[in-house]
C-alpha cells in the first residue's frame, strides 16, 4: 500500500493521465483550451529545477575541493571554468561577437568535437581486431556493410554504376523492415509502460520499489 | 601560421585532447575539466537568457500574467529536496509533469509512432501495377511485411522459438543484421567525419596549409 | 607464424597513424567526384524548393550539440543558402541547450552571405525549453512557444513573426538533430498538426528514421556528412550556391578513410581465417604418427 505522502502524487498521476489522453479525441473549445494552457504551464513549472540541475553538476566537485581530495586540482579548472563561462554570458550577454560566444566556439566546441573525433581511431583498430565472419550472421552483416561503406562514397559508383543503387536499396527496404520490427517492439514498450504508470500499476517512479 | 590567439588556444586545447592517444595524461585531463566546466557555465547562461527570463521573469512579471504563479509555485516543491523533512513534496510536480506528459504522448505516440508504421506494411492495390518495382512493388511489400514479422518474432521470447517461430527468428535476424552492417557504415563515416573536421581546423585556420 | 597471420597483429599505433594518414591526405590533396544522390537527400530539396519565395516559412531546428557540427553545420549551411538564395523566410531554434550557440552561428553566416536582413528575412529563437511542449504549442498558438527571440525582441516587435500564427503558416520544419528529436517532430507535429517535415541527422542515427520516409511521415532526410554533400551538390547545380562546400571537400577524406577501414577488416579476417586452419591442420609431427 502507498505511503501517506505518496498517495496524492499517485492520484494526480492518475488523473491528469486520463484527463490528457481523453483531451485527444475531445476537440472541443474547453479541452483546447485546457491543452494549450497545460502546454504554457508545463514550461513555467520546470523552472525552478534548474536550480537541481545546476546543484547536482556543482556539488561533487565543491566537495571534492573542500576536502582536498585526490583530483581537487582538476575540480578547481572545472569549477574555475564554469564560473568563468557564467559570467560571461551573464554579464556580457550570449551574442555574435560576445567573450561568452567566443569561448563557445574557440575553446567548448572544440574541445567536446575533439574528444568524440577520438572515437574515430578506437572505431578503426576494433573493426580490425574484432570484425570477423565467424559465421552467417556476422558474414551478412559484413557484406551489409561493405556494400553500405563503398555506397556512401563517390567511388563506389567508379568502380561499379550499381552500387550506389544496391546500398541504398539495402537502406531502404531490409534495413527499413528490420528498424520497424525494432520500433514496434520499443513502441509498445513505451505504450504499455506508459499505461501502467497512468493506472498505478507502475510506482518505482516514486522511489521504492 | 594563424596569428589570431583564439585560434591558437582552439589548437592547442584540440591537441591536449588528441594527446590521449598516447595515454592518460596531465593535459587531456586540464582540457577535459576546462571543457566539461565550460558546458556548466553555458547551460547557466543559456538557461537564464532562453528559459527563466522569456517564460519566467518576463513572461509573468512583464507580461503580468498572474496565473502562471500557479505553475510557478507547483514547480519550487522541487526545491523541497533540499530539505529532508520536505522532501516527499518533490513529488507533486513530478506527478503533474508525469501525468500530463504521459497522457499527452499516449494517444499520439500510439497513432503516429505504431498506427502510421502498421499502415506502411500494408500491401496496396498500386502495388501491382509495377509489382517488381524496387521500391513501391508487390515483391518488395511482401519482403518488406515479411522482415518486420519477422524481426519481432526474432524478440519474442514468450514463447519457445519452435517450428514457425523458429524458421521466423532465423528470417528475422537476417533483416537485423542487414540494418546492423548499414549502421556500422554509417557510424563509421560518423567518427571519421568528426577527426576530419578538427584535422580542416588544424591544417585551414591553424597552420594554414590549406587555402 | 606465417606473414598472413603478422599482418593480423599490426600494433593499434600503426592503425592510427595509418587513420591519420587516411584523413589528412585527400584534404591536402583533394580531388573531385560527384555524389550519387539519394532519394532522400532528393526529397529535401524539391520540399525547400517548393516552398514560394516570401511566402510560408521554414521552421529549422537545430537540435545538435557542437561535437556533430563536423557533419552537422555543413547540412544546415547548405539548405539555409538554398533557402535565402530564393528568397524563403526561415525561422530557427533549438530544442538542445547546446544547439543555441550553433543556429546563432550558422544563422548569421547563411544570411551575411545573402545580405538577408535579421527580423524580416529570418529570426532565431535560441533555445526553447521542453521539446515536447514546444513542438506542440508552435502548432497551436507560436506566440507562447516563442514569447521573444534570444537577444530579448518580443515575437510580435520581429516583423517575420507578424505573418506566423501556427503551422499553417510553416511550409517545412527542417530537423537537424543529433538525437531523438526527429521522432518528436513526427508525433508531434508533422502528424498531429498536417505540416511536412523534413530531417538533417547524424549518420549514426541515419538508418533508424528510415521507416518515416517509406511512410510519407518525412518528405525527406540528409544523412551525416554524404547527406550534406550531396545537398551541396544539388545548391550549387542548381546555381544557388556559387560552388560546393565543406562537406564535398571532406567526402574525400571519407573515401579513403572507408576504403582504409576496408582493407583492415579483411586483413584481419585473413589472419584470423588463416590462424583458424592452422589450429584445424595437425601438426607435422603428430600426422606422422
Amino acid at each position: 500500500m502507498a505511503d501517506k505522502g505518496k498517495r496524492l502524487p499517485l492520484l494526480i498521476v492518475i488523473v491528469l493521465g486520463t484527463v490528457f489522453v481523453v483531451q485527444y479525441f475531445v476537440p472541443s473549445r474547453p479541452s483546447q483550451g485546457l491543452y494549450r494552457q497545460a502546454l504554457r504551464w508545463s514550461i513555467v513549472m520546470g523552472l525552478p529545477a534548474i536550480v537541481i540541475a545546476i546543484d547536482s553538476l556543482v556539488r561533487h566537485h565543491a566537495a571534492r575541493i573542500r576536502r582536498r581530495q585526490a583530483g581537487w586540482g582538476d575540480s578547481l579548472v572545472y569549477l574555475g571554468a564554469a564560473l568563468l563561462m557564467a559570467a560571461a554570458g551573464l554579464a556580457g550577454g550570449v551574442g555574435e561577437g560576445s567573450l561568452f560566444m567566443r569561448l563557445f566556439t574557440y575553446a567548448m566546441a572544440p574541445m567536446q568535437a575533439t574528444v568524440f573525433s577520438l572515437l574515430a581511431f578506437y572505431m578503426t583498430s576494433a573493426a580490425y581486431r574484432s570484425f570477423r565472419a565467424r559465421s552467417a550472421e556476422a558474414t551478412l552483416l559484413l557484406a551489409s556493410a561493405f556494400i553500405l561503406m563503398l555506397g556512401l562514397i563517390p567511388l563506389g559508383a567508379a568502380i561499379w554504376r550499381g552500387i550506389p543503387a544496391v546500398s541504398e536499396w539495402l537502406l531502404l527496404v531490409p534495413n527499413m523492415a528490420a528498424k520497424r520490427g525494432l520500433g514496434f517492439g520499443i513502441g509498445l514498450g513505451i505504450v504499455a509502460t506508459a499505461l501502467k504508470i497512468i493506472l498505478g500499476v507502475e510506482r518505482s517512479w516514486m522511489g521504492g520499489s | 601560421m594563424s596569428t589570431d590567439p583564439w585560434i591558437w588556444l582552439s589548437a592547442i586545447l584540440t591537441l591536449f585532447i588528441l594527446s590521449f592517444l598516447y595515454r592518460d595524461n596531465p593535459l587531456y585531463r586540464f582540457a577535459e575539466h576546462l571543457f566539461t566546466g565550460l558546458a556548466v557555465g553555458y547551460l547557466v547562461a543559456v538557461y537564464w537568457f532562453d528559459w527563466v527570463k522569456p517564460y519566467g521573469v518576463d513572461g509573468i512579471f512583464g507580461a503580468r500574467d498572474w496565473a502562471l504563479l500557479i505553475p510557478l509555485a507547483i514547480g519550487t516543491l522541487y526545491l523541497a529536496r533540499f530539505v529532508p523533512r520536505l522532501r516527499h513534496l518533490m513529488l507533486v510536480p513530478i506527478a503533474i509533469d508525469l501525468g500530463f506528459s504521459l497522457g499527452n504522448s499516449l494517444p499520439r505516440s500510439f497513432e503516429y509512432g505504431i498506427i502510421k508504421q502498421m499502415q506502411g506494411c500494408l500491401l496496396q492495390p498500386a502495388m501491382l501495377r509495377h509489382p517488381f518495382d524496387p521500391y513501391g512493388g508487390l515483391a518488395v511489400g511482401l519482403l518488406t511485411l515479411a522482415g518486420v514479422v519477422c524481426t519481432i518474432s526474432y524478440f519474442y521470447f514468450s514463447r519457445e522459438h519452435k517450428g514457425l517461430l523458429r524458421y521466423g527468428g532465423q528470417v528475422g535476424i537476417w533483416f537485423v543484421m542487414v540494418g546492423f552492417g548499414a549502421s556500422f557504415g554509417y557510424s563509421v563515416m560518423a567518427r571519421v567525419s568528426l577527426l576530419i573536421s578538427r584535422v580542416q581546423f588544424l591544417l585551414t585556420d591553424w597552420i594554414h596549409i590549406i587555402k | 607464424m606465417g606473414w598472413l597471420e603478422k599482418l593480423g597483429a599490426i600494433d593499434r599505433r600503426i592503425i592510427y597513424l595509418l587513420l591519420a594518414l587516411a584523413v589528412t591526405l585527400p584534404l591536402v590533396f583533394p580531388f573531385a567526384l560527384r555524389q550519387h544522390v539519394d532519394r532522400s537527400t532528393r526529397g529535401v530539396f524539391e520540399a525547400v524548393d517548393r516552398i514560394p519565395a516570401g511566402g510560408p516559412a521554414l521552421l529549422i531546428s537545430f537540435d545538435y550539440p557542437p561535437d556533430l557540427g563536423a557533419e552537422l553545420d555543413p547540412m544546415a549551411l547548405t539548405v539555409l543558402r538554398h533557402c535565402f538564395a530564393r528568397g524563403v523566410r526561415v525561422v530557427g531554434l533549438s530544442l538542445v541547450p547546446t544547439g543555441a550557440a550553433v543556429g546563432e552561428r550558422i544563422m548569421r553566416t547563411a544570411a551575411a552571405e545573402y545580405g538577408r536582413r535579421y527580423g524580416t528575412d529570418y529570426c532565431y529563437f535560441g533555445y526553447r525549453p521542453n521539446a515536447a511542449v514546444i513542438m506542440q504549442s508552435i502548432g497551436v498558438n507560436a506566440k507562447d512557444a516563442l514569447p521573444a527571440d534570444n537577444q530579448g525582441t518580443p515575437y510580435d516587435s520581429i516583423p517575420l513573426m507578424r505573418t506566423v500564427r501556427n503551422y499553417d503558416d510553416v511550409a517545412l520544419i527542417f530537423n537537424i538533430a543529433g538525437s531523438g528529436t526527429v521522432s518528436g517532430w513526427v508525433t508531434y507535429a508533422g502528424g498531429p498538426f498536417r505540416v511536412a517535415v523534413a530531417a538533417g541527422v547524424a549518420s549514426v542515427m541515419a538508418p533508424d528514421f528510415i521507416p518515416y520516409l517509406q511512410t510519407g511521415q518525412l518528405v525527406g532526410q540528409l544523412g551525416g556528412m554524404k547527406g550534406a554533400a550531396e545537398y551541396e551538390q544539388l545548391v550549387a547545380d542548381r546555381g544557388y550556391a556559387p560552388s560546393r562546400g565543406t562537406a564535398s571537400r571532406a567526402m574525400n577524406a571519407i573515401t579513403a578513410t572507408h576504403l582504409l577501414v576496408m582493407a583492415l577488416i579483411v586483413i584481419g579476417n585473413a589472419a584470423f581465417f588463416a590462424a583458424r586452419s592452422r589450429r584445424r591442420r595437425p601438426h607435422p609431427a603428430e600426422a606422422g604418427r
